[in-house]
């Protein structure tokens, strides 16, 4: 008979403690096993194999495909890949160093704004971190196109040739990447920034005499591992962009994420694309164990008054305009007649009218939702139980820092990286079952892998904050652990849960890579037919269903803002 | 229905805790504990931060196992029985008033945990609110309330289900000195009312010594002493409790005459004395401070001069030195800074320690 231990509030055993914890975290840890772990541990098999002429793999090894990628062939060393692997990293570098700079100032910005408008500020950075990312990155098309006014000025001074266009070409690759990374770096930033002891700078001042040494003394010495941190999750993402590069670059300027997802695309070189993957993992490694090293500081909030100096204000109108731009861009072309040329043409609503006749169109809305809805009722199911498990239950502390360092990768890995793993584990399930072709049963899968770290994440912070406090007091009062969980749990859980459910739906709504590499004719979303149609030409037609798209968005986040601000019946 | 006062003639369940012991990790937080209570008592845990009291407390409410020992309620064993199952509620230090449901549902959910129908529900509920003065405040969520209003509601979530033992953790160490008073006399009527059995533990002496039948000093685990108030006051056992309880001037001996203890301050008549009497511990409000400007005396009294004077409204706190002596005097005996006083006890009233 085990020894009695006392729980909050329950006397019960170990034994049976920790079977409840099993219970409810080993649905989400089986499924994030088999299609993110072992995958991921598969990577390293998977490069020593061959690829038959066919394209499929055989068991026969060979060091062919890593010798390959990392540039070493018999012929002597091969520059290409090691030259797209110094663009990728350069381009990353470079990109995420200028995003976190304007973001940090950004941020600096709206901490300093009256406390009301704070919340309308940041969902206005948030709006554009829920477009999906084909949008954002065609609108820069739109922007830097042969017609429009960036070409011409460029043209007029000389820059390029008139009636050619700013793309494809790096400086519209750094440009979309920029834009791309912004919102995600400025949110990052702003909760450190939120906490920031501002009587500090007020110190420097008082001690220092130039605004360069306040800046640096007072602010950036403070806020400086919350920006190191920023520059991770900006920098290990960006490695694996293939979007961008593909719309924004074209094949001369292709990086290591447009190689690998040709591999596991059409070129269907599994091998080589294992062993491509296995140099990004790498690269971004000791970026995901600096993050996971990191211990938040919680509580501390600083003190003192915000102030706006340091040229934050620009940096503001800096981020708006580089954020807003492109998608305003797409939004006013979808309002005008012309096609293409020198003139907007007359305003029309014709292109929109076009959009709610297309069936074709009703049908990837159709396939779309009904992804993200079953994704995440599936995915906020795991996530929760996951999330009790681990706040629940008296784990092991090495046990639980690895749990959460764990729990962190999929926030930080490269969406590129993450969608390998999935296929590479429906190439391998499909050989017992059908289900497993590219098709929506797939891609569920491969959204709920991606979107069950997030939900815990939102999850856990909640039951954090809620403390065991209720639980003992819960038990104090006679409930039985049934009607604790129904009575007290799941309400002061529910804001957590929803905001946990809405994340998720407002991934699986933007998700491109992960449909595009596991999705099927018949399953086609909206992210994947934009993506298509951009391949194909811009069209009017295209900017009408992004401007939609953007409202639906914007909605979206407005409506997540509401509900976070019911949401503080803290405890 | 709350329960009417105690019907002496019909015993309840006492309390007895026996050689309760309880380690987290290497330190000893209980060593040995034992302890009866009587039913309808009101019983304070007094002691320091660390002293146990809160560990001890959450044993006898089912939140904690002891590592060895006993919990017998009515004679009952129930060390090992569920909180959930055990007759005891517990007024939390901060108050854990489940912030999703009113404080009308945060009353009954005892009553609904133990499927006690919906009007008898309501009559209780209605009941306990009266008592603690809330009735207004019922379809209210516990985050508009102010912390004396929290604190009424938790007691009310308590007392509605007629437990046989209250326990109460450090309930306003929250609020403000006058609320805190206030508070105090409410809980003493309350207890009157209700005759279950009280326990409360603080760190407050003087929240201690107001609202109590008996006091428990406890620290480092044990109990050092224990008693009614005026007893643990009066007749302090050891130098702990001396200083803890109430302040004291804790004087060395350095000489013995007879009944007559020699110390820094002077000589004082303690009546009996045994032979291993280390110190003797004098209260302030028994020192008195004569103006004198002699600096001959007789041999039993001390010379000081007055380091500090402290005004306390009601009283004036006088630090008479070398000695480091403390008098509490009224305002108009107080005398200036700088001025030589000769120093007296008064009789009777001085404690003897060992240690």
């Amino acid at each position: 008979m085990a020894e009695p231990v006392v729980w909050q509030g329950r006397i019960t055993t170990r034994p049976k403690l920790l079977a409840g914890a099993a219970v409810l975290c080993a649905p989400a840890l089986i499924w994030l096993a088999v299609l993110v772990v072992l995958p991921g541990m598969a990577l390293a098999v998977l490069c020593l194999l061959t690829r038959s002429p066919q394209g499929q793999v055989e068991a026969t090894l060979t060091s062919e495909h890593l010798r390959r990628a990392l540039g070493v062939t018999e012929a002597g060393f091969a520059w290409d890949n090691l030259r797209i692997l110094g663009r990728t990293l350069l381009a990353a570098a470079v990109t995420s160093f200028a995003a976190i700079a304007l973001a940090f100032l950004t941020a600096l910005w709206i901490a300093s704004r009256p406390a009301r408008w704070r919340g309308t500020l940041l969902a206005m950075i948030a709006v554009p971190l829920c477009t999906n990312i084909v949008v954002r990155s065609y609108a820069w098309m739109l922007l830097l196109g042969p017609t429009s006014i960036a070409a011409r000025v460029a043209a007029f001074v000389g820059w390029i040739e008139p009636g050619t266009s700013l793309y494809p070409s790096v400086f519209a690759v750094y440009l979309g990447m920029i834009a791309a990374s912004l919102p995600f770096a400025v949110l990052t930033i702003y909760s450190s920034v939120e906490r920031l002891d501002w009587t500090l700078v007020d110190a420097a001042k008082d001690l220092y005499g130039s605004r360069t040494r306040v800046f640096l003394h007072g602010l950036v010495a403070q806020a400086g591992p919350g920006l190191a941190a920023a520059f991770v999750l900006t920098f290990v993402p960006a490695l694996g962009m293939f979007v961008i590069p593909d719309l924004l670059g074209g094949a001369k300027h292709w990086m290591v994420g447009n190689l690998v997802q040709q591999q596991f695309g059409t070129s269907r070189n599994w091998p080589y694309g294992a062993a491509l993957s296995l140099i990004l993992l790498v690269l971004t490694v000791p970026g995901v164990l600096f993050l996971t090293r990191r211990r938040s500081r919680e509580g501390e909030s600083g003190g003192g008054t915000p102030r706006t100096t340091f040229g934050t204000g620009a940096a503001a109108v800096l981020s708006a305009v580089v954020l807003y731009l492109p998608l305003s861009a797409v939004v006013v072309a979808s309002f005008f007649s012309t096609r293409s040329g020198l003139s907007l043409g007359a305003p029309t609503l014709a292109w929109y009218q076009l959009l709610f006749r297309d069936e074709r169109l009703w049908e990837f809305v159709g396939n779309t939702l009904r992804l993200a809805g079953v994704s995440t009722a599936i995915s906020t199911v795991l996530g929760t139980m996951l999330a009790i498990s681990l706040e629940r239950f008296p784990w092991a502390p090495k046990l639980r820092t690895a749990a959460d360092a764990a729990l962190q990768i999929p926030v930080v890995m490269p969406d590129v990286l993450f969608a390998i793993g999935v296929v590479i584990a429906l190439g391998f399930l499909r050989r017992f079952s059908e289900l497993f072709e590219p098709g929506m049963f797939s891609m569920i899968l491969g959204h709920v892998s991606f979107q069950v770290a997030f939900v815990t994440l939102v999850v856990r912070a909640r039951l954090a904050s809620v403390g065991a406090k209720y639980q003992e007091a819960a038990f104090d009062l006679y409930s039985s652990a049934w009607s604790l969980l129904w009575r007290v749990t799941l309400p002061l859980l529910a804001p957590g849960i929803l905001g946990g459910a809405l994340l998720a739906f407002t991934l699986s709504l933007d998700d491109f890579v992960i449909s595009f590499m596991t999705s099927s004719p018949a399953s086609t979303t909206l992210p994947v037919h934009i993506y298509a149609s951009v391949r194909r030409g811009l069209s009017p037609e295209l900017h009408a269903l992004s401007a939609v798209l953007l409202a639906a968005t914007v909605l979206l986040v407005l409506a997540a803002q509401r509900l976070s601000r019911r949401a503080t019946i803290g405890p | 229905m709350v329960s009417t006062p105690t019907d002496q003639s019909a015993p309840g369940p006492s309390l007895e805790l026996h050689g309760i012991r309880k380690k987290f990790g290497e330190s000893t937080v209980l060593d040995g504990v034992d302890l009866d209570i009587d039913c309808g008592q009101f019983v304070t845990l007094l002691g320091p931060s660390g002293c146990g009291k809160t560990t001890l407390l959450r044993i006898i409410a089912g939140l904690e196992l002891p590592d060895a020992g006993r919990v017998v309620l009515g004679g009952r064993d129930i060390t090992r029985t569920p909180a959930a199952q055990r007759q005891v509620n517990t007024v939390f230090q901060s108050y854990a008033l489940f912030p999703h449901l009113s404080v009308r549902e945060n009353v009954a959910f005892g009553l609904r945990s133990r499927g006690v129908d919906g009007a008898e529900v309501r009559r209780r509920v209605d009941a306990a609110l009266e008592l603690v003065q809330i009735s207004t405040l019922a379809e209210r969520r516990p985050e508009t309330l102010s912390g004396g209003q929290k604190q009424r509601a938790a007691l009310a979530r308590a007392v509605v289900n007629e437990p046989a033992v209250l326990l109460l953790d450090e309930p306003m160490s929250a609020l403000d000195a006058k609320l805190r008073t206030k508070l105090q006399s409410e809980l003493r009527a309350l207890h009157r009312r209700l005759g279950a059995t009280f326990v409360l533990v603080t760190h407050d002496q003087d929240e201690a010594m107001s609202v109590s039948d008996r006091v428990i000093v406890m620290n480092g685990g044990r109990i050092e002493q224990e008693g009614p108030p005026r007893e643990v006051y009066d007749r302090p056992r050891s130098r702990f409790v001396a200083d803890f309880v109430g302040a004291a001037n804790v004087l060395a001996v350095t000489g013995r005459e007879g009944n007559m203890l020699r110390t820094v301050a002077g000589v004082i008549d303690v009546g009996e004395v045994d032979g291993t009497a280390t110190h003797v511990s004098v209260r302030p409000e028994d020192v008195r401070l004569h103006r004198c400007d002699s600096r001959v005396l007789d041999d039993n009294s001390s010379l000081g001069i007055v380091e500090d004077v402290i005004f306390r409204g009601d009283c004036a706190e006088v630090f008479v030195g070398p000695m480091s002596l403390r008098a509490r005097l009224s305002p108009a005996e107080a005398p200036l800074i700088g001025d030589r006083v000769r120093i007296e006890f008064v009789n009777n009233r001085a404690r003897v320690l060992h240690g």
